[in-house]
């Protein structure tokens, strides 16, 4: 009240000089009317801008000094990485610092724009007439340390991509989990960690689970949960691959050729022959020719227990099912690694 | 010897003793001259003319086996087994005797003359004279076919029930095949057949003509593997047929069946099994060319071995024309080999 009763006075006490006098038009200045200027009240604006300049530059002041202290926690937090006992903790640790530097990046957006703010105010301030010159003096330091805020804050936004960066190559470089469970409730196994590595299901898929995958309503009678699933086409095996891809979002297979040379390589012994992804290559070239000619291809067949042949791989029609003919599931390094991530998220909220 | 002669010549002359110390001598060299002087003007050479006969002195027979593909219609070749003999003739040839009467000297032809001398005859070089003759069909005989036992009927036709024949063809690489044929008293023929997918078929055959010799088993078997110019499979249905029990140790047959409901030929249509099993794999069933309507049935035998054990067998069949894979026309099979039951 008392505020606006001295800046009236003031506006009344004040030698106004009409605009048309000065051979201006119409004027930009808000505080002018009909040409007539209120110095008074220009004044106090001023002052109430320098009042908020120097409050936000303190506050700022504060922030930087706030910011390297979290800088300082997550260099020491990275460093410690390796001292982690095994890869879950590394990870969730991982995942941690990726959402301390996702804050923190939001942090020094908001410091940015918030000493842009203050700079285009100094700007303001500065362009308008009649400050004295402490104030233009007290502006000028303004902008100096603003501008230095600034150039900290893009160093601290440069040094924080570049541990982000560093983040997420340690993530890379954490090894997949040796065993994950899928949704569909199939525990994987990694395989050949050394060289191309990738999951397959323990054993083969149980009538169980590819009952439950498949929502298919039982007519024989029920089957024990851990009996693999046999007596089956590769056609059959193929579609619940296809279902249980898009359950889990990532794409599982019958085993290859190549997956099954290194599972015979890692001592895998399924106690039932297993369909293969892959088809049959002819052992002739005229067998060769004959397949093509005629359209009909041969499936492959893991045999580990002998079950058909004496060899080791065999080749069968791929509507072919019998007693002693199941599947594996296999699927990509990322699988494990999305799931374990999946897991540790759930811990982290 | 001469001498003593002439000695006694002399002495026989009566009463001459001066007279033929004197010319004796003179007329004998006269003679001799006057001899001399006509043998030097005439010459007279006897010459082989036209033959008039030829005369067989001796005949050889000797028996041996023709044996070819037989035409027939169906999914089992035919062969069939004829007798041959071949005749070795050792015959002698006369020629009538042609005289040529010339001077000794005499070089121009004009003047040589030639005179056919009439019941003379000249007897020529003996030759050897082959020939074979069908003696009719080997009935009901014995046959040793590639190591295989085999038996002709009263016409004296092999039909391969078995399919011996057609086996060696199941490798579409192969192209020819060689038969020994062998009877114990006809002894041994090497018999070579051929299967040719794109050859002018020779269906409509006369009967007459059935019994030459033919050497594509496809033709022998009526079949038309001639390609069309404007052929569809459009129309093409293909099925198979089989036994309802199949047990370890038998043969049974599978037959397929084609029929052609579209509006255009289907050409060269040929279908072949593929399976795990090696008893089953590779059989190719030949229906050739399938006009609009028209449906024909090949069967193939397969033998199942007598120690398999009693399981599910799954073999495909793949159909293909001249137009390439008939995709989905090939046939999923599925069967059971089951156990031999036992008699109570």
């Amino acid at each position: 009240m008392y505020r606006w009763v001295s800046v009236t006075l003031i506006c009344f006490l004040c030698i106004s000089v009409p605009a048309a006098e000065q051979g201006g038009g119409i004027t930009t200045n808000p505080n002018t009317v009909n040409g007539i200027r209120f110095l008074a009240l220009e004044e106090v604006e001023r002052q109430e801008k320098l009042g908020r300049i120097q409050q936000g530059l303190a506050a700022e002041q504060t922030a930087h000094e706030e910011r390297i202290r979290d800088f300082s926690q997550l260099a020491q937090q990275m460093r410690r990485l390796n001292d982690l006992p095994n890869n879950d903790q590394r990870m969730l640790a991982c995942m941690q610092l990726r959402q301390k530097i996702q804050e923190l990046n939001q942090k020094l957006k908001d410091d940015r724009a918030n000493r842009l703010g203050i700079g285009d105010e100094i700007r303001v301030v500065l362009k308008q007439e009649g400050a004295n010159e402490q104030a233009i003096v007290y502006l000028r330091q303004a902008t100096e340390a603003i501008q230095r805020l600034l150039a900290e804050t893009a160093n601290q936004e440069a040094t924080l991509k570049r541990q982000l960066v560093w983040l997420n190559t340690y993530m890379q470089r954490i090894p997949p989990p040796p065993v994950f469970v899928n949704s569909a409730g199939i525990q994987m196994i990694l395989v050949s960690a050394a060289s191309e590595p990738f999951y397959v299901s323990a054993g083969p898929i149980t009538r169980a689970i590819f009952r439950l995958n498949l929502e298919q309503s039982g007519t024989e009678e029920e089957p024990l949960p851990t009996a693999a699933m046999t007596d089956l086409t590769r056609i059959s095996a193929e579609v619940f691959c296809r279902r249980l891809s898009g359950i889990e979002g990532r794409t599982y297979t019958l085993p290859t050729k190549t997956e099954i040379r290194k599972l015979l390589e890692a001592g895998a012994k399924p106690q039932v022959a297993i369909w293969v992804a892959d088809d049959w290559e002819p052992e002739t070239a005229e067998e060769r020719r004959m397949g093509t000619r005629f359209g009909v291809s041969f499936a492959t067949i893991w045999d580990p227990a002998n079950a058909f042949q004496d060899k080791s791989l065999v080749p069968d029609l791929a509507f072919a099912h019998y007693d002693t003919l199941g599947f594996l599931v296999t699927t990509n390094v990322e699988a494990g690694i999305s799931a374990r991530a999946k897991r540790l998220k759930a811990l982290l909220q | 010897m001469i001498a003593v002669t002439t000695q006694k010549t002399c002495c026989t002359i009566p009463g001459g003793h001066a007279l033929s110390r004197i010319y004796l001598p003179a007329v004998m060299a006269l003679l001799i001259t006057l001899t001399w002087e006509a043998t030097a003007r005439e010459l007279r050479i006897r010459h082989r003319g036209n033959l008039i006969r030829t005369e067989i002195r001796k005949t050889t027979k000797t028996p041996f086996l023709r044996c070819h593909l037989a035409m027939t219609a169906g999914s089992f070749p035919q062969l069939y087994m004829e007798e041959m003999e071949r005749l070795a003739h050792e015959e002698v040839p006369f020629y009538e005797v042609l005289l040529e009467i010339k001077d000794e000297d005499e070089r121009d032809r004009e003047n040589i003359e030639y005179i056919l001398q009439p019941g003379e005859e000249i007897e020529g070089e003996m030759a050897v004279r082959e020939e074979e003759r069908a003696v009719g069909p080997v009935a009901s005989a014995a046959f040793d076919l590639n190591g295989t036992a085999i038996r002709t009927d009263g016409k004296g036709i092999f039909t391969d029930q078995n399919q011996l024949l057609l086996q060696p063809f199941d490798d579409l690489s192969v192209r020819e095949t060689t038969l020994t044929v062998s009877h114990e008293r006809l002894g041994q023929v090497v018999l070579t057949l051929r299967r040719d997918l794109v050859l002018q078929h020779a269906v409509g055959m006369a009967m007459s003509e059935s019994l030459a010799p033919v050497p594509d088993i496809l033709v022998a078997m009526g079949l038309d593997f001639e390609q069309k110019r404007q052929s569809s499979h459009d129309g093409l249905h293909v099925s198979v047929v089989l036994p309802t029990a199949i047990n370890p140790g038998i043969t049974f047959p599978i037959q397929v069946q084609a029929e052609n409901t579209g509006d255009k030929v289907a050409s060269s249509v040929l279908c072949r099994l593929f399976s795990r099993q090696a008893w089953i794999h590779s059989r190719i069933f030949y229906i050739g060319a399938l006009n609009p309507g028209e449906k024909r049935t090949f069967t193939r035998l397969v033998s199942v071995p007598a120690d398999l054990s009693p399981q599910r067998v799954f073999a495909a069949l793949g159909c293909w024309d001249i137009l390439g894979p008939v995709l989905d026309r090939n046939q999923p099979i599925e069967f059971v080999v089951e156990p031999v039951k036992q008699e109570p």
